[in-house]
């Protein structure tokens, strides 16, 4: 009980473990940081949240910053035209007309998420454009200043609060979430029981679909701004979220919090990132650190149990010497 | 069964296709016709007769106000021309813009305007638009090396280039920051390997030796306004003895207001100040603020690939800018804005989609077979003598 | 459909040569022929080259049922690495610098999946991220320039004379040799693998190798035609290359239904589906909603659904 008090207290002080050694290496990186590091992680968790929805059901999605982007933009247009109902619900209509899009097509051309996600950040991206040249100005949508102050620093933090007890409620009281984390776990095993695992990971995708709106209503009030991409560059967006929630789920071994451990693990890589940017280093710097912080994360956590194994063996052998 | 059932298939494909491609139309060397395309406001005299022509510019349509206003420049010069010109976006990569070429010399253009990212691409580029018999001029650059300029010069089938000092532009953006007393900057850019930007970055990095200025920190390659305004709140956070953010460049939209609104909402706005290179889309506000206090730049980023456009059209039309058909070379000079009523005025560019370099009359002033006295220098002195306002 | 029973055609075998087929008549009609012309080919060629080698490599990849995310950037540090070499000792230097560096950084990705056990998308998305900040440091942030006379190396009978080897050395490889038949077995059922005593991890990191040395290649292409070598050089590879190995019929979890004809079939359908859409002048945004349809349509239609009892 008190080695798991430990790891687990261990666990949440982890941020601000990592805030303490760049607060003492990095001039300029102290108290005052915390706000915008908090503020910078919401839209990441948003996302990360979209995505922990469908990850431990063994599915793979690349496609929530495409869904996010069409529903700023379809907020954003409907925000200038009737005002903050209308910036609502553009944004949910946006993100959940992505969710069912993705949803359906998994659920009926019955092949991997991983090729649907591709597929329809193709065709997301290309719509939004789209929408964006044909009822906005060009594929950049601007709200004006009072409507992006619904969801800017700090009602985004209200915003997340949210999400992240509507996901703990999904995931760990209601019979859905138990059922996605099971298909992940033994798909065959649950199809044999009789469940519908079709309709389990359809509802996994349309819930993912309600994440994204919140992402949506963070990334256009954040600036006011939001432009459409093309040629895949939202996938470029999700990466980051994708190694947070991919950090929580190592984390969620220790205390079983998932949007807590999302929100810790989206919180120490802007903190890593913001200390760097406080230590002057450059982009490639940052990179290399980022890519090297993943392996090592992952590397550790895939392989505990070899290394309790050595660890194990190694004291076998001590005793065996001390006994002969 | 299955082998046969697919050579049948592949053999009526061949046949199909053979007799696709014996079917296409073939469009005769000197088409020439009277008029406007679809005569609305036309402007072609009935003695002019313009060859119809494409060609394709490597810009998007919509995004910064800068690029619709070449959209809607593009319009008129398609209507006084008999032409058309296309927006075929391409990375500005060496390996996207030879795809950039191919393709459409594929698909039959006539001319073409580049922004090549480094001069290695140009002797393609020479080879593959003379062997195609198509016009081509670069816009935004020029050719820094020797060997490649007098290879690429030598080609009857280029046109020529229209540039800026973009190591200049950095430099006086630099120097004026150096004159106010600025002592730390924070840098926005493009990803390196923008040679735009790079080069401005000499230029800044001239200055910044110059007079004893820091850069404490860049951010790189945004595609969101809210990118900006991440980097602009954590070098906020990270220097609160910053002086300035100064953008060399940026090409997604909103960038500079998302930065405006961060120092405002940050509460810096009387310590911390904006600097550019290109002038933002809503300057004037951002001049208001008090938070943008210098901008230099080109009245308006397109109008040096317009120039670069009017070079093919008259090169295509057999009535090259010099007569001897060797490529012109014209520079476009910058100019800073420092205060808020310049700004309001070329706000009325920079914020206008529909803004038109030349009207009608003077669109034809650009045009040989309307004004055969134009060539390189009088064209040089129309490009100096443009006053926007 | 009755017709295609009785003569024993499967139509999901024959759907992707179908798809190409239908793409390259439509095109050729639409374009009004344009789309065979010497100079479109010429192109389709010269963008093609490196969707069709990248595919090659990607089918023992997906054969095995594992991924390299890193490939683009695999190409971007090879291309840098080979301008040094090229600029500091000789052009040809630059041929077996970039082959090399691409084949160490396949090594490396091989090691981390086998011994490290993190998911192959993982680990090589860690290593991606390592090679973007590689590239700019061995560029010193900005575009580096080859000697002029590199770009008289990429000949027309370079290209097909690379392509043809590559086809006809990787169908081999894949379909006749040992390795091919463990590369299916592994994506098959690894556990079956290791219990008849075959060492998978070796086949893993070799199948990494033959990827990292193609995209090495890939790189030294890149130099030789464009002169130059830049940080967003092989940016867009692997997006184009999955799309195009999916699009072919390459199944991601592999096993024994990968042909590898599909890696051949997918690279060209991709490249003709772009090249006509080019010459018709379609915008950027309508050419990806195309693309993202077709993509969706033909692996909806070829997917094997038969063989795999669960769809992930």
């Amino acid at each position: 009980m008190k080695k798991k008090l430990t790891t687990v207290v261990g666990v949440c002080i982890l941020p601000f473990l990592v805030f303490t050694i760049f607060y003492f290496i990095a001039d300029g990186f102290g108290v005052h940081t915390i706000p915008i590091i908090i503020s910078q992680s919401m839209i990441p968790t948003a996302l990360g949240l979209a995505m922990a929805c469908i990850m431990p059901a063994g599915l793979m999605d690349f496609s929530p910053g495409a869904r996010m982007i069409l529903g700023a933009i379809v907020g954003g247009l409907m925000g200038n035209a009737i005002g903050i109902v209308g910036l609502i619900l553009g944004a949910f209509l946006g993100a959940m007309i992505g969710g069912v899009a993705i949803a359906l097509l998994y659920r009926y051309l019955r092949i991997p998420s991983m090729v649907v996600s591709l597929g329809v950040v193709l065709v997301m991206e290309a719509l939004s454009d789209r929408i964006g040249i044909l009822f906005g100005r060009g594929s950049t949508v601007q709200i004006p200043a009072n409507l992006a102050s619904f969801a800017n620093y700090p009602k985004n933090v209200l915003f997340v609060l949210t999400a992240c007890l509507i996901f703990y409620y999904v995931t760990y009281k209601t019979k859905l979430g138990c059922l996605i984390q099971a298909t992940g776990n033994d798909e065959f095993m649950l199809k044999s029981m009789g469940v519908n695992v079709d309709n389990v990971k359809f509802k996994a995708f349309m819930l993912s679909g309600i994440f994204c709106f919140f992402g949506a209503m963070m990334q256009i009030c954040y600036s006011g701004t939001v432009q459409a991409l093309t040629n895949m560059g939202t996938m470029t967006m999700v990466f980051k979220p994708m190694m947070g929630v991919l950090i929580a789920m190592q984390l969620v071994k220790v205390f079983d919090n998932m949007p807590l451990m999302i929100f810790i693990g989206q919180i120490v890589i802007q903190t890593v990132f913001n200390g760097f940017i406080a230590m002057g280093w450059t982009d490639n710097i940052q990179n290399i650190v980022l890519g090297v912080f993943l392996l090592v994360v992952m590397g550790v956590s895939e392989n505990t149990g070899r290394m309790a194994e050595v660890r194990r063996r190694r004291m076998v052998r001590k005793e065996t010497k001390v006994q002969v | 069964m299955k082998k046969r059932f697919l050579a049948l298939l592949v053999s009526f494909v061949l046949v199909v296709t053979l007799s696709a491609g014996c079917g296409s139309e073939t469009t005769p060397a000197n088409t020439s016709s009277g008029g406007t395309q679809d005569g609305s406001g036309s402007t072609s005299d009935d003695t002019v007769h313009f060859k119809e022509y494409t060609i394709a510019v490597p810009f998007p349509e919509t995004g910064l106000t800068s690029f619709e206003i070449m959209r809607s420049n593009c319009d008129l010069l398609e209507n006084a021309t008999n032409g058309k010109i296309i927006n075929a976006p391409s990375d500005l990569t060496p390996d996207g813009v030879l795809s950039f070429v191919e393709s459409q010399i594929a698909a039959g253009v006539e001319g073409l305007i580049i922004c090549p990212p480094s001069d290695s691409v140009l002797p393609t580029v020479t080879q593959l638009c003379e062997e195609a018999g198509v016009y081509w001029g670069i816009a935004l650059r020029s050719i820094s090396d020797p060997e490649i300029k007098s290879l690429v010069e030598a080609s009857p089938y280029y046109v020529g280039n229209c540039y800026e000092d973009e190591e200049q532009a950095g430099y006086e953006c630099g120097k004026w920051m150096g004159e106010q007393g600025y002592k730390k900057i924070a840098v926005i850019s493009q990803a390196k390997g923008d040679t735009t930007c790079d080069t401005r970055e000499v230029g800044l990095a001239r200055a910044c030796t110059e007079f004893g200025i820091t850069i404490v920190g860049e951010s790189r390659g945004h595609v969101q306004a809210s990118d900006a305004t991440a980097a602009t709140e954590s070098f906020l956070a990270a220097n609160p003895d910053l002086d300035a953010i100064f953008y060399v460049g940026s090409a997604a939209s909103g960038t500079h207001e998302a930065t405006v609104k961060a120092i405002q909402d940050a509460g810096r706005g009387d310590d911390v100040k904006m600097v550019t290179i290109d002038f933002p889309d809503q300057m004037e506000a951002n001049f208001e603020s008090g938070i943008q206090v210098y901008a230099y730049a080109l009245s308006c980023l397109t109008f040096d690939p317009y120039i670069s456009l009017i070079k093919v059209i008259n090169s295509i039309q057999g009535t090259p800018i010099n007569e001897d058909g060797s490529p012109s070379s014209n520079t476009m000079s910058m100019f800073a804005i420092d205060n808020v009523k310049t700004a309001r005025e070329y706000q009325t560019i920079t914020g206008n989609p529909a803004y038109k370099f030349f009207d009608e009359e003077g669109v034809k002033q650009l045009l040989k077979l309307f004004n055969p006295d134009l060539d390189e220098v009088t064209l040089q002195k129309m490009i100096d003598e443009y006053k926007p306002i | 459909m009755s017709f295609l029973k009785k003569s024993n055609i499967n139509f999901r075998t024959i759907f992707p040569f179908l798809g190409l087929i239908i793409i390259v008549t439509l095109f050729a009609i639409l374009t009004k022929g344009k789309l065979f012309s010497l100079v479109s080919l010429r192109s389709i060629m010269n963008d093609g080259i490196y969707v069709l080698l990248g595919t090659i490599g990607f089918t023992f990849l997906f054969a095995m049922g594992c991924m390299d995310f890193s490939i683009g950037y695999n190409m971007g540090v090879s291309c840098a690495v080979a301008c040094v070499v090229a600029n500091t000792f000789h052009i040809y230097a630059a041929i077996p610098a970039a082959i090399l560096t691409g084949l160490c950084i396949g090594i490396v990705n091989g090691i981390v999946v086998t011994k490290t056990r993190i998911m192959p998308m993982i680990a090589t998305m860690g290593m991606m991220f390592i090679l973007q900040g590689g590239v700019l440091i061995i560029l010193n942030g900005s575009v580096l320039q080859a000697p002029l006379s590199m770009t008289g190396m990429y000949t027309n009978p370079l290209k097909i004379f690379l392509i043809i080897i590559f086809i006809i050395g990787g169908y081999v490889l894949f379909e006749m040799t040992v390795f091919g038949r463990v590369a299916k077995a592994i994506g098959a059922c690894p556990e079956a693998v290791r219990q008849t005593g075959i060492n998978a991890d070796k086949y893993k990191v070799i199948a990494y190798v033959i990827m990292g040395a193609i995209a090495g290649l890939l790189g030294f292409i890149s130099l030789a035609r464009t002169g130059s070598a830049t940080n967003s050089t092989g940016v867009t590879l692997m997006f184009n290359v999955m799309n195009a190995a999916l699009l072919g019929g390459v199944p991601m979890t592999g096993g024994p239904t990968t042909k590898f004809r599909g890696a051949v079939l997918g690279a060209l359908t991709i490249s003709f589906l772009s090249s006509g859409m080019t010459i018709l002048r379609m915008s950027a945004q309508n050419q990806q909603l195309v693309k993202g349809i077709i993509f969706l349509a033909a692996i909806g239609i070829c997917f094997d659904r038969k063989n795999m009892k669960v769809i992930k």
